[in-house]
């Protein structure tokens, strides 16, 4: 009978807490919102699925949970901490990409600039609320509202951060669609909404090519810091661009990027266990990021309509909300906004174009940040 | 420490302006770049238009009664077609791509690598070439597969206007 006692205070029913089960049903809601409601579900539903496999309660020193030392999860978890993982993704991201729209309209990239204030501004925020500067600088780059500029951020500047700021940073991206929009109707009047953009030139295939070369030297030479992540990304889309080295961009766009994916995805969702996730902290970034995805979309949209007074052509300031660099939702909510007020009002590759260069904005936010706050 | 003490101590404010700043000219200076990217371009190709012409220029008396090897290009051409830069430059990858796959071609496999490299309005660009005859049915044997025409040379239009800016 012992034996049998002993063998149950083992198992998962044994040793779960309250914590292990909120935990888990927030790893179902995150696959509900994968399957059902087609949220990112190449995102949410690994993370999903991870933070099932992190929130199982295991006996300590078998070497299964993640942060023990030796286990698989730990080695899958390397890449994570590392930041390896993040550049791979923006590999294939960048092979992915068609600069295209942001060369045919290079002015609109300022906006992706513009967007990156609530990087800034949400970092201020953090160091108020009485986070150290590393944590502060982690918890800004969720305004980036890119998922692997965060985790690479959050795993140089405070790793043991990266589980809610991952979380935080894809949630909000999964919910651009909801946190956007209010932002964009208050900011702007039904005229401006209505504002139609010229069509764009066309691009010629050698200033495509020029293009990651010369971004990539320029960039770096800037930020240093962002090498990493705008190295691999450029580099992802010289391959594409170049027309030689198809069958390397071809595996970076398909094979390695959803590798990277499934490994991040998994791994990022195991790091979120309870005794590490819930805590206060967790709850003051979860707050902290919903407010910089705010201000991001505000920056954005405001300084749209500073340009406006300044420029002979008009700009529909809702693409300024595409500076917030989830690609590609944060472009369709441009379109989508801007087809409801005109239906014959297309914006969607308007909007590409800042939010490809909120991209470029966030990884040298990232990079900023990292050679400020590395300690 | 909380509020703007917390901010002050951490050198908030300094890294926030910074950062911004840096951002802001980074991305400026690339939409600097891009901006003038199709000019300088333009201009590169211009230059070397001018090279090739410099080169192509009458021979002096003196040498005129040796054939020179532009002298037999030139003879062998039998007509001028004038294109836009986008279409040279289209041109200039069907070229490389034949190259590849060796003539004659079939324009079904031209077709396909194009579209997968992402050429812009592919088969717009290849009916307007067969349609002005760089491109031509090899026949024979080799009927349904296609050859490019030497006879052709291939000029540039400066701008939209056409031939008639040239």
């Amino acid at each position: 009978m012992d034996l049998i006692i002993n063998f149950f205070h083992n198992t998962g029913f044994g040793l779960a807490t309250y914590g292990h089960l909120i935990m888990i049903a927030v790893g179902l809601v995150f696959i509900y919102l994968g399957i059902a409601k087609h949220y990112e579900p190449l995102l949410l539903v690994p993370i999903g699925f991870g933070i099932l496999m992190g929130n199982i309660p295991v006996f300590k020193g078998l070497g299964l949970g993640i942060y023990e030392k030796g286990s698989v999860l730990n080695y899958l978890y390397f890449g994570v901490r590392q930041g390896v993982y993040p550049p791979l993704i923006f590999l294939g991201i960048g092979a992915m990409t068609d600069f295209s729209t942001m060369l045919a309209r290079p002015k609109l990239m300022l906006l992706g600039a513009a967007a990156q204030v609530g990087i800034f501004v949400t970092f201020l925020a953090a160091l108020a609320l009485g986070f150290p500067a590393n944590e502060a600088g982690s918890i800004g780059i969720i305004g980036g509202a890119d998922g692997p500029t965060a985790i690479f951020l959050s795993a140089k500047l405070a790793p043991h951060l990266v589980g809610p700021i991952a979380i935080a940073a894809y949630s909000y991206m999964a919910l651009v669609p909801v946190i956007q929009p209010p932002i964009m109707y208050l900011l702007t009047t039904k005229e401006e909404r209505l504002i139609k953009m010229s069509d764009p030139r066309p691009v010629s295939k050698r200033e495509k090519i020029l293009f990651p070369i010369v971004a990539f030297l320029l960039c770096c030479f800037l930020a240093p810091a962002a090498l990493p992540l705008l190295g691999m990304l450029f580099l992802g889309n010289l391959l594409k661009e170049c027309l030689v080295a198809d069958r390397l961009a071809q595996t970076a766009r398909t094979a390695l990027i959803d590798i990277v994916t499934i490994l991040l995805g998994v791994t990022v969702g195991a790091s979120t266990q309870a005794d590490v996730f819930l805590t206060c902290k967790s709850i003051g970034i979860f707050c902290l990021g919903a407010a910089s995805f705010m201000v991001a979309t505000a920056g954005g949209v405001l300084f749209a309509k500073l340009m406006n007074l300044f420029s002979k052509e008009k700009i529909n300031p809702l693409l300024g909300a595409a500076g917030v660099s989830a690609v590609p939702d944060a472009a369709r909510v441009v379109q989508l906004i801007g087809n409801k007020e005109d239906p014959t009002n297309y914006l969607l590759m308007h909007a590409m174009g800042p939010n490809i260069s909120g991209v470029i904005g966030s990884a040298i936010a990232a990079g900023v940040l990292w050679s400020f706050l590395l300690k | 420490m909380y509020g703007v003490d917390a901010i002050s101590a951490a050198n908030g404010w300094m890294i926030t302006v910074a950062g911004i700043s840096i951002v802001f000219s980074g991305l400026l200076v690339l939409c600097f770049f891009i901006s003038n990217m199709e000019k300088a371009i333009k201009l590169w190709d211009k230059q070397k238009e001018k090279v090739k012409h410099a080169k192509l220029k009458p021979v002096p008396e003196l040498v005129k009664s040796k054939k020179t090897r532009d002298d037999k290009k030139r003879a062998t051409v039998t007509k001028v077609v004038w294109l836009t830069p986008e279409q040279v430059e289209i041109y200039n990858y069907y070229r490389w791509i034949t190259e590849r796959l060796g003539e004659p071609f079939s324009l079904q496999r031209l077709l396909e690598h194009a579209e997968k490299r992402g050429i812009h309005r592919p088969h717009y660009h290849l009916d307007m070439f067969l349609q002005e005859g760089l491109i031509y049915d090899a026949g024979g044997d080799k009927i349904g597969f296609h050859r490019w025409a030497r006879d052709i040379r291939i000029e540039l239009i400066e701008d939209e206007s056409g031939k008639a800016a040239k």
